[in-house]
Formats: C-alpha cells, structure tokens, sequence
C-alpha cells in the first residue's frame, strides 16, 4: 500500500509525457521551425537579393554619371578658335573609338568617343609648318598661355588636337615638351599642317562595350584616346547609343553687310575665290557648297540623323585625307544612351523563360536594369 | 526542490527565442546596413543633377541679358544695366546659409573674399590659370529661382547668380574691356553662373559666348554659345 502510494507520488511528479502529448509537442515544434525556416529563407534569399541589386543600382549610376559628365562637357573648353574647334568646326560627339595615327572615323554601334578641353586647358598655334612625317610641334606662345607652367600647360602624356579652319583634324599625344614650347609627340604626323593651325589639348574619352564570353554579357569600358581601355561598369546587357540631329539643316549666318559669319554647325566655308581644300572647289568646303547665285547651301544629309548616316561621306576635310569625318557628324544635337546591367551572380538573373513572360519560378531574381538618358553635348546646351 | 528545477528549466524558451531573434535581427540589420545607403546616394546624384541644372539656369539668364544688347564694350567693366537682380548686392540668406555676393565675386576673382587688387587677380593658379588675363568677374544675374519660376523654386529652393567676364583669349590684352572689332576676341564674353542651394550647395557652369555677327561691322543681334561647361570642383 506504501508502495502504491509512492509510485503514485512518483508518477505525478517524475513521469515523462505520454505518446498523445509527444506527438503534440513534436507539431507544434515542427510548425515553429518550420514558420521560422520559411521565414529565414526569405530573409537569406534577400541578404543575398538586395545586396546584388544595390549593387546593380550602382553600378549602373556609375557608368552614367560618367556618361553624362563626358556627353556634357564635350567640345567645351576650346578659347581659341572656338567656331573651328570640337562642337563647332568639329564634331564633338563620334561613333567610333579614336585611332592613332590616321583616323577614319566610323559608323560603330555601340562605340561613343566624346572631346572636350578642360577649363584652362594649354592652347597655342604652330608657328611654324609641320609637314608629315614630323614627330615635332613648334608653337607659338599665345598672350593667353597659361601662366601656370612656363609649357604653357602642355605636358608630357597629354593628348592635343590639331586642327584647322576647314575640318582637318588629327590627334597625337605628347612624349615631351621643350623650350621654347616645342612638342615632340609620340608618333609622326601622318600628314602635312600649315602655320596657324590650333593645337589644343584635349581629354577625348572613348566608350565601348567589350564582350565577355565567360559571362555571356559584356563590360563597358572607357579609354583615353588612343589608349587601352579600362572597365567602367561590369554585366552590362546593353549600351546603345541613338543619335538624333539638330531640326533643320545647318545654315551659314550672313551679316547685314553681307560678310560671311558662323555656321551654325561643321566648318566655315572659305570666302567666294578661295581655296581652302583642293578637293572642293573655290568657296566651298566639305560641309558647304554654293547654290547659283553664290549661296552658301549645306552639303551634308538634311533627314533624321541615323549610325548609318555617318559613314557614307560627304568627308571632311575631304575623301583624301588621312583622317576624316562624315559631315553629318555636325548636325548631332543630341544623343539618347541606353545602359543596362545585369546582377553579378548568375543565379539572381532571370531566366530567360522570364524574359520572354513565360513565367517567373519560384526562386527569387533581380531583373536587369535599364537607364535611358537623353544627352546634349556640351557645345549645344545652351543652344545657337 | 521540484518547484526550484521547475522554475530554473522555465527560462530555456525564452533564452531559444532570444536566440532566434538575435540571429533573425542579425540578418535583417546586415540587409538593411547593405541597402540603406543606396537611397542617399541615388538622392545625392538626383541633388547634383538639380544644382547643375539650376546653375544653367542663371547661365541662361545673362545670356538673354546679354543677348539684348548690340555693344559688349563695357560689359566687362561692368557698366551693364541687367534685369534678373534682387537689389543691391550684399549678403542673402540661402537655406539658413549666408551668400555674401561680394565676396563670392572676389573668390572666383582672386581666390579671397576680401577686396581683390590687380597682384591677387593676375596671380596663376588651376582655377585661374591666365594670368594678367584671368576674368574679372562683374555681377550681372542674382535672385532666387522661385522669383523667375515659383514651381521650380519649390523643387530648388536656389539661390541664381551669374557672372560676366572677358574671354582670357581677347586679343586686346585688356581684361576690362571686349576687344574693339577687327581684333581677335571681338564679341566674346565669358559667363559664370552658379546655384547655391541649402547647407552650401553650389553647382556652376561656364559658358564662352559670342556674337553671331562679330567679324562684320554690323551686329545682327542674337547670341551664340561657343562652349558649356560644368565648371569642376574644387576649381572656382
């Protein structure tokens, strides 16, 4: 009976759960683990989601803060000889990357090469003519020589453009500067220049977008000149460029007094008689030619700018010469960039099925990110 | 002694809860940490965008006065009568920031606020590099956007300055006045225009204008912008 009584006392007190409670208690447990999995996996997939997609934000941020301080400053910068330099006389906006030596300027996709010349940057004129093959520069002092460095601001790796009144243009690059204020450049002159012609030094930076075949997607990249090409932005999907004209064809402004003035786009023509270019007759150029009564009447294409409307001519200076450009070039007034990046990790992106809106899955992607800007190149934001 | 057990083995859950939380909490700070700059710095490059925006805007401004005028001869020194003005020039209250427009004028002159002299204006710097040939910088745009736009005044409560010059390649050599016609540099001005937003936000832009009719005797009146530029920081 005392027996009894303390196996009673013990059951109470001691005994473990029945099989009716075990069951209960190992459900519910496995509710709560499982609302906690469910929950920790949502959260594991958006530590690793959210991070990426940042990560895609600024990347693309990025690649456009670069494009548009570039496309807005482009053919800014140029005090001497403004109306014959990049923006005006030149294109300041070009599909293709620059060239050394000889530079033909194509129709690209994908490929933006934008000028400009910092504010203070180092401008002068031969004095003396430079004829090809020469691998040296003697210019002129300008008043306006910046008095910051006695080269004038000309130094050793920087790039110049020397170009004239007519659209002739190449681009070099400095090996070294001597006194008085001579450069000697890093390759020769693929052709002739007279005394007078602007040397100015320039930042032109060329952008493109260079696949990558282990990706499948592609990097867009950014050289100096004629330089090797540095990433800007990985996983990129798209870098599309539409080039859009200026409404109306250029024009050449004539004074009540019948003198000549500025064009409003590509190089000035020379004065009724003169030659400026032997390719072209007296009074005309490559970007103007004259009507019967003496006219000036632009020569280039009048339609919506197309890629594909800058590789068919008319050149400039002239189809002869070492480095050209398509004269419809001028007219671009504006250019719409499409820039799209992906993720890093392949398993964020979407599936192509997803693409196509076949259907989404059930795992967790981030879609790609796609930015268009409108642009104005630095010499037209403030327009004619 | 059962009782005792009883209590001490009660704090398990709580301690596995507290657990749970801290890993969860853990997790979900590391996602927010990670994505919480982003909104800032999209809202840094927005601000930008609109400062530089603004700053065209003032550029704008005294192109259009400027444009209205046959005879540059004396803009660069000054004596040049402009509309887009908020009184007398003195120090204005920007976005509980003061904007004194005398001394922003000396800073972009000479590099101080003080009183510039011909030694500090002439003086060579990246900012400055043309030396005798540096623009004396003569006020000739400053009022509040919302006095021009009220609507834009609200997305940019800024504050509109712009600033006139001669162009550093005049041919003349005289900083104070436009080259006479048939020289080098005839018709051609240099502008500054700058937004100055709250806290000390400032964008500015530069622009190399001209007259379209310039080589000719005749002015045919107009304005053509030869350069546009957002002038770089940490250059004045």
């Amino acid at each position: 009976m005392t027996l009894r009584t303390d196996t009673l006392v013990r059951a109470r007190g001691e005994m473990g759960v029945t099989l009716v409670e075990l069951l209960v208690a190992v459900t519910l447990l496995s509710l709560a683990l499982a609302t906690v999995a469910v929950l920790a996996t949502a959260v594991l997939a958006g530590f690793e989601a959210d991070p990426a997609a940042a990560d895609e934000q600024q990347r693309v941020r990025s690649g456009v803060n670069a494009l548009v301080d570039d496309v807005q400053r482009a053919g800014s910068g140029f005090i001497q000889a403004p109306d014959d330099g990049p923006g005006a006389g030149l294109p300041s906006l070009l599909p293709d990357a620059v060239s050394g030596g000889p530079w033909v300027v194509r129709a690209v996709p994908h490929a933006l090469t934008t000028v400009q010349g910092r504010r203070g940057a180092a401008h002068a004129t031969l004095r003396t003519p430079a004829t090809a093959g020469d691998q040296w520069l003697q210019l002129g002092r300008p008043a306006y020589c910046s008095a910051v460095s006695v080269t004038c601001g000309f130094a050793a790796g920087d790039d110049v453009m020397i170009f004239d009144a007519h659209g002739r243009f190449a681009i070099a690059a400095i090996r070294q500067v001597a006194p008085p204020l001579d450069l000697e450049l890093t390759a020769p002159l693929a052709e002739s220049w007279r005394a007078g012609a602007s040397v100015s030094s320039i930042v032109a930076h060329g952008y493109g977008l260079r696949p990558d075949p282990v990706t499948g997607l592609g990097q867009l990249v950014r050289s100096l000149a004629a330089g090797p090409a540095s990433p800007v932005i990985d996983f990129v999907t798209r870098f599309d460029i539409d080039w859009h004209a200026a409404v109306g064809v250029p024009v050449l402004r004539v004074a009540p007094d019948g003198t000549l003035e500025d064009a409003t786009a590509g190089p000035r023509p020379p004065m009724p008689g003169v030659v400026s270019e032997t390719a072209w007759p007296a009074g005309e150029n490559c970007a103007y030619t004259r009507d019967a009564a003496g006219a000036p009447a632009w020569r280039g294409g009048a339609g919506p700018a197309s890629l594909g409307a800058f590789g068919d001519g008319p050149w400039c200076p002239s189809a002869g010469a070492p480095s050209r450009w398509d004269v419809d070039l001028a007219r671009v007034a504006r250019v719409t960039i499409t820039l799209g990046v992906a993720v890093a990790s392949a398993r964020l992106r979407p599936p192509l099925s997803v693409l196509r809106g076949a259907g989404n899955g059930s795992a967790r992607v981030v879609p790609d990110l796609v930015v268009v800007t409108d642009l104005i190149p630095g010499r037209l934001n403030g327009g004619q | 002694m059962t009782n005792r057990i009883a209590r001490t083995e009660h704090g398990f859950g709580l301690v596995s809860v507290l657990i749970w939380l801290s890993l969860l909490g853990t997790l979900a700070l590391g996602v927010a940490l990670a994505t919480s700059a982003e909104a800032p710095a999209a809202g840094a490059l927005h601000e930008k965008l609109k400062m530089t925006r603004a700053a065209e805007s003032a550029v704008a401004l005294a192109v259009a006065v400027l444009a209205q005028h046959p005879d540059w001869t004396s803009v660069p020194a000054g004596a040049f009568p402009s509309t887009f003005t908020d009184g007398p020039v003195g120090a204005r209250l920007v976005g509980g920031a003061v904007v004194d427009l005398a001394a922003e004028t000396n800073l972009r002159t000479c590099g101080r606020a003080s009183l510039c002299d011909d030694m500090a204006t002439s003086a060579s710097s990246p900012a400055r590099p043309w030396g005798v040939r540096n623009p004396r910088w003569r006020l000739l745009v400053h009022q509040p956007l919302t006095a021009l736009d009220a609507t834009a005044g609200v997305v940019c409560p800024c504050y509109l300055v712009a600033w006139v010059a001669d162009d550093p390649a005049d041919a003349d050599g005289d900083p104070g006045h436009d080259a006479p016609p048939g020289a080098g540099g005839h018709g051609v001005l240099l502008v500054r225009g700058a937004a100055f937003g709250g806290l000390g936000a400032l964008a500015e832009v530069e622009a190399l204008v001209a007259q379209p009719c310039r080589r000719s005797a005749l002015p045919c009146g107009g304005i053509r912008v030869q350069s546009w530029g957002a002038v770089s920081d940490g250059v004045p």
